[in-house]
């Protein structure tokens, strides 16, 4: 256990934003959130697909003779045909923001330093860095297990994505359309909702990745959409270290990324009243994510992936796991 | 409350501009921020911007507080001790105005020490009496002016400023000077010896037409301490007036008559004699006496001075009053004569042209008349000129003294402007209708031309019966030398035509009226004019009136034109202490002291400035004879300026009488030294109405202790200037808020 914490402060160390900028590979980059996030949660990350024994049950007339327990019909002379829990491989669709407000970012990166196009004009890690880093290193756990994995990069609509797979190849195609896809426009909660639903039938983890600044109205019934279908949604909230703490000091006109108008903020005296605003939307969008049984994380830009990524995987596996129990 | 240094106070009032400028200057910094979670910050705007607009307005009305306050304490704010309360021995900054009365009264001499010498001796025994750090503020009565003023707490060199000055021959202004003291003081001490000259501006009718000059309506807040008037009486023989007889034109052959009038006041006026010498610039001299009965009181002395330079036109006199008096100022008075042997008038009228021993008749005869009377012979001193209407211009004006206008039909505008200006100067202009009919608007031309605000009718209006002149028991002054035998003149004269007049009040008077009250001669001046206008409504013509072959045509005309010119010579006389001249004098830059009380002056260089409205950059302050001067220095005319022998009354006055003039105000008495009384800040016995209290012309303040309240304000004031910007939403957020946010 100790050994175990020991790996993990050390791929936290590896997984901080600063480590993971200098790696100039988006590939690499993924990899490393991806095992750095599953040290000490699978055993072997190549578990694949399992049928399991679950019970018993007389033969009749019409039963398969492939499912007969001969063993048991030699000893008791009874037919009795065995019956499977069969584990049916995850089909996971991750969708991350590409809406215009994915754009900003505060911590700085050096000119050269491997990043998406988004980054690539400002010289900052921006919250859209943030979100293909941990959608790369989803899809690449996903795939690991033989997960069946589908992106969307969605804005007022999905904008381009990469259909359903889970061939090993599939990955880079993933990696591929993360660092080449531009943000722009607002995001449409309602078209995003049904396209994806469209797009992907049958029971689907959503892996949405976004900042969730949109109103939590639309938010809410984007949810309830896919909770309908019998999807079950991971929000992944990515804000700005600036986002969350509001550390300016100054008097200057703030201009949104979405065509909002120019305000004249005195950031000294409207930072509690932000701070205030932010927490109230942040524990309304937790609690709406919760009434749909989804799990909500908010992802800091200037921290590290690893940690909150590992401890929801955890969370989602202990869950899946009691709901097997059950 | 009053500052010791107003203009600090001033300044912090000005320097409120810093913090409101820098309020607005730093809400422009403007360095566009992108962001993403707009909603959000929205609306935190919208929450605080409520409460932000006042914690920004709460804290730049602090900062302007600040500036204020501190401009304030460092001005060494005094608070007014109650004047009832004023501790008489108190250690605390004491405040002294004194009204020092320098006014020409004040040169009484009594006993060898004149009044002003004695009041300067209290004042400057108050200011001794002063501990450093009080303050003093000098006014003088003559002009008035601020001698110190505003108070200061230089009380050296105040003493000093006073010790130097000197008795002026400018009457009294005291309620004026007051004024100047009420709106800061609400106690004023007041050093004079209240000759009646002293108050002569108030006891007598105003002369001035501000109220504010006349009165001592003072503030009810405020007190008069005044010194109690020098009741001594004392003899004094004033030059009343000096004036050549009232004749035009002055012809220096045979002499120049002269009238001077003297008047005696005092409480012995026995049998005496009166020596008066009187000197010209050029040194002609005339000796005259007079001799006073027992108890007469005003004399009237006249006199021939022989002028021996006949080739000026213009000669100042100086008349001196030799005798032993109480008032010196007084005994001197100015005068010019217009030394010249005729009138010149100038005929304006059509003259009558020969061509080809044709002639055609041009000249009305009404001209002919008018010419006729005026020169019936040739020794009466009035030369004639006839002028053609359309060549009237300033050339030919120059030298006339009159202009008797026949033809105004015939005169076109540019030949009424110089008319116009012409009068500004001292013409005299008399207008006659034309005898006939014509399309021309001569009426309003003429009635514009010198903004008289007449009306006259366009067509003539005939009466037959023709009507009579109405007889007035009292003739007009310019008539003043025909009274005896005016009414018998008038009798025969009769009006057929004539044009109506109508002359609003104020705006010319009726010399001669017809019978059915229509205005038969008229005067009018226009404003800051020393010439005039006189109007016939009627011309000198048969068909119009029999005036021309009546005695009276003869007398009228000549006695319009002497009385007139006369009139305009007079116009030329000022008081000393004025600052504007009595009429405008054309292209007059500059006045000049030409002859003073010690003779012919040559003093180029103390010039006073005099603007084209005759305004002086300074008042007159010595009596004598100033020529005018144009830009190169020519005279361009004479004016004299005399003492007011009202304002140099040396009769003494009633400390009732004094308490009657000055409202609000005290007369000190005591048993003692006045002037140590005046400057002591131990009690003083004062009688108000006959009751008595006690009080000093020094006033207390607790000035320091004040400046210490507004000290202690400031640092309050600066606290919560810190502790608004530090720690409300309008700076920036505490540690602890910021905590717990995060």
């Amino acid at each position: 256990m100790a050994e175990g914490s020991t790996t993990l402060l050390r791929a936290e160390q590896y997984l901080a934003p600063e480590t993971l900028l200098q790696l100039a590979s988006f590939e690499l980059r993924a990899k490393m959130i991806a095992e750095g996030a599953m040290n000490g949660i699978h055993v072997s990350p190549r578990q694949g697909a399992a049928v399991e024994f679950a019970s018993h049950r007389q033969y009749t007339s019409g039963d398969s003779v492939r499912h007969l327990d001969w063993k048991v019909f030699a000893r008791n002379d009874k037919l009795y045909i065995k019956q499977y829990q069969q584990e049916t491989n995850l089909n996971i669709t991750i969708l991350v923001d590409g809406s215009a407000s994915m754009k900003f970012g505060t911590l700085e990166t050096k000119s050269g330093w491997g990043g998406t196009k988004v980054q690539a004009g400002s010289n900052r890690w921006t919250k859209y860095d943030h979100a293909t880093a941990v959608a790369a290193a989803i899809s690449f756990l996903a795939l690991s297990q033989k997960d069946r994995v589908s992106l969307g990069i969605f804005s007022d609509g999905i904008r381009g994505g990469v259909r359903r797979s889970s061939t090993s190849d599939h990955w880079r195609a993933v990696i591929r359309c993360l660092a080449t896809e531009l943000v722009a426009t607002k995001v449409n909660w309602t078209k995003v909702s049904e396209q994806a639903i469209s797009q992907n039938q049958g029971n689907t983890l959503f892996v949405i990745i976004s900042d969730f600044l949109s109103p939590l109205n639309q938010i809410r019934a984007a949810l309830a959409r896919l909770r309908h279908r019998g999807n079950d949604v991971v929000l992944f909230t990515i804000l700005d270290n600036s986002e969350i703490k509001f550390n300016f000091d100054v008097y200057a006109p703030f201009e949104g990324l979405e065509g909002e108008p120019i305000i004249e903020v005195d950031s000294r005296v409207v930072r509690v009243a932000y701070l205030n605003a932010l927490q109230k939307h942040l524990q309304e969008l937790n609690r709406i994510s919760r009434s749909f049984g989804f799990d909500c994380t908010v992802f800091n830009t200037h921290e590290s992936v690893g940690p909150i990524l590992s401890a929801l995987l955890a969370k989602r596996q202990a869950f899946a796991r009691r709901r097997l129990s059950k | 409350m009053i500052f010791a240094t107003p203009t600090l106070a001033i300044i912090g009032v000005i320097a409120t501009i810093i913090p409101i400028t820098l309020h607005f200057f730093f809400r422009r910094r403007k360095k566009k921020i992108e962001w993403a979670a707009m909603d959000l910050l929205l609306q935190a705007v919208q929450q605080t911007t409520r409460r932000r607009r006042l914690e920004r307005l709460a804290l730049l009305v602090l900062r302007c507080m600040i500036v204020v306050l501190a401009g304030m304490a460092v001005a060494g704010p005094l608070l007014q001790a109650d004047k009832e309360k004023t501790p008489t021995n108190s250690s605390m900054p004491q405040e002294l105005i004194l009204v020092i009365d320098d006014g020409v009264s004040q040169q009484t001499t009594h006993e060898g020490k004149e009044s002003f010498t004695t009041s300067q001796t209290k004042a400057i025994a108050s200011i001794d009496d002063l501990k450093p750090g009080d303050r003093v503020g000098l006014l003088l009565t003559a002009g008035p002016r601020s001698l110190v003023w505003p108070p200061t707490t230089d009380i050296s060199a105040a003493r000093a400023t006073l010790v130097a000055t000197k008795v002026s021959d400018t009457p009294s202004n005291i309620a004026a000077t007051i004024d100047i003291a009420t709106n800061t003081t609400p106690l004023i001490g007041i050093i004079s010896e209240f000759r009646r000259g002293s108050i002569a501006d108030i006891s007598s009718t105003p002369k001035s037409t501000n109220p504010q000059e006349t009165t001592t309506q003072t503030p009810s807040q405020t007190r008069l301490l005044l010194t109690p008037p020098n009741q001594t009486d004392v003899n004094n023989t004033q030059i009343i007036s000096f004036e050549p007889q009232a004749k035009s034109p002055l012809s220096i052959k045979g002499g120049v008559p002269l009238q001077i009038k003297l008047r005696r006041e005092g409480g012995r006026l026995g049998s005496d004699k009166s020596q008066i010498n009187i000197v010209s610039d050029d040194n002609n001299r005339l000796s005259i006496s007079s001799t006073w009965k027992d108890g007469q009181t005003e004399a009237v002395v006249n006199g021939t001075i022989t002028i021996s330079n006949s080739q000026r036109s213009e000669t100042a006199l100086r008349a001196n009053l030799f005798q032993t008096d109480a008032q010196p100022a007084d005994n001197s008075r100015f005068a010019i004569l217009s030394t010249r042997d005729t009138v010149r008038v100038g005929i304006v009228d059509r003259v009558s042209i020969n061509t080809n021993n044709q002639s055609f008749e041009s000249n009305t005869r009404g001209g002919a008349w008018v010419e006729r009377a005026l020169r019936p012979t040739d020794d009466v001193g009035i030369e004639t000129e006839m002028i053609e209407p359309t060549a009237l211009n300033t050339q030919r004006c120059r030298g006339l003294d009159c202009v008797i206008v026949l033809r105004p039909d015939a005169i076109d505008m540019a030949g009424w402007a110089v008319l116009s200006q012409a009068v500004k100067s001292g013409l005299v202009v008399i207008v006659v209708p034309p005898p006939q009919t014509t399309n021309s608007a001569w009426q309003d031309v003429f009635l514009r031309a010198f903004d008289l605000g007449w009306s006259i009718s366009q067509k003539a209006t005939k009466s037959d019966p023709p009507i009579s002149i109405q007889k007035s028991t009292t003739p007009h002054q310019l008539l003043f030398q025909l009274s005896s035998e005016l009414q018998e003149l008038i009798q025969p004269i009769s009006v057929s035509q004539w044009f109506d007049i109508s002359v609003p009040v104020n705006r010319g008077e009726v010399i001669l009226e017809m019978g059915n009250k229509i205005p038969f001669l008229t005067r009018g001046t226009s404003d800051g004019s020393r010439g005039s206008i006189l109007f016939f409504s009627a011309p000198p013509e048969l068909d119009w009136t029999n005036l021309p072959t009546k005695p009276l045509m003869v007398p009228l005309f000549q006695e319009l034109v002497r009385q007139s010119v006369a009139q305009v010579e007079r116009g030329r006389q000022m008081i000393v202490g004025c600052d504007r001249l009595p009429n405008i004098i054309s292209g007059a830059i500059g006045l000049k002291l030409t002859l003073g009380r010690e003779g012919v002056v040559a003093d180029d260089e103390r010039v006073i400035s005099v603007d084209p409205n005759g305004t002086l950059s300074q008042p007159v302050s010595l009596p004598g004879v100033y020529s005018a001067i144009d830009r190169s220095g020519r005279t361009v005319g004479w004016v004299v300026a005399n003492i007011d022998p009202t304002a140099a009354s040396t009769q003494p006055t009633s400390p009732e009488e004094i308490m009657g003039v000055f409202k609000n105000s005290t007369i000190i008495q005591n048993n003692k030294d006045i002037t140590n009384d005046i400057a002591s800040t131990s009690s003083t016995t004062t009688q108000t109405n006959n009751t008595t209290q006690t009080t000093s012309i020094a006033r207390a303040f607790q000035g320091r202790s004040f400046a210490v309240w507004f000290f202690s304000a400031l640092l309050l004031l600066l606290l919560g200037e810190t502790w608004l910007a530090k720690y409300s939403s309008v700076g920036a957020t505490s540690p602890k808020t910021a905590r717990e946010h995060q």
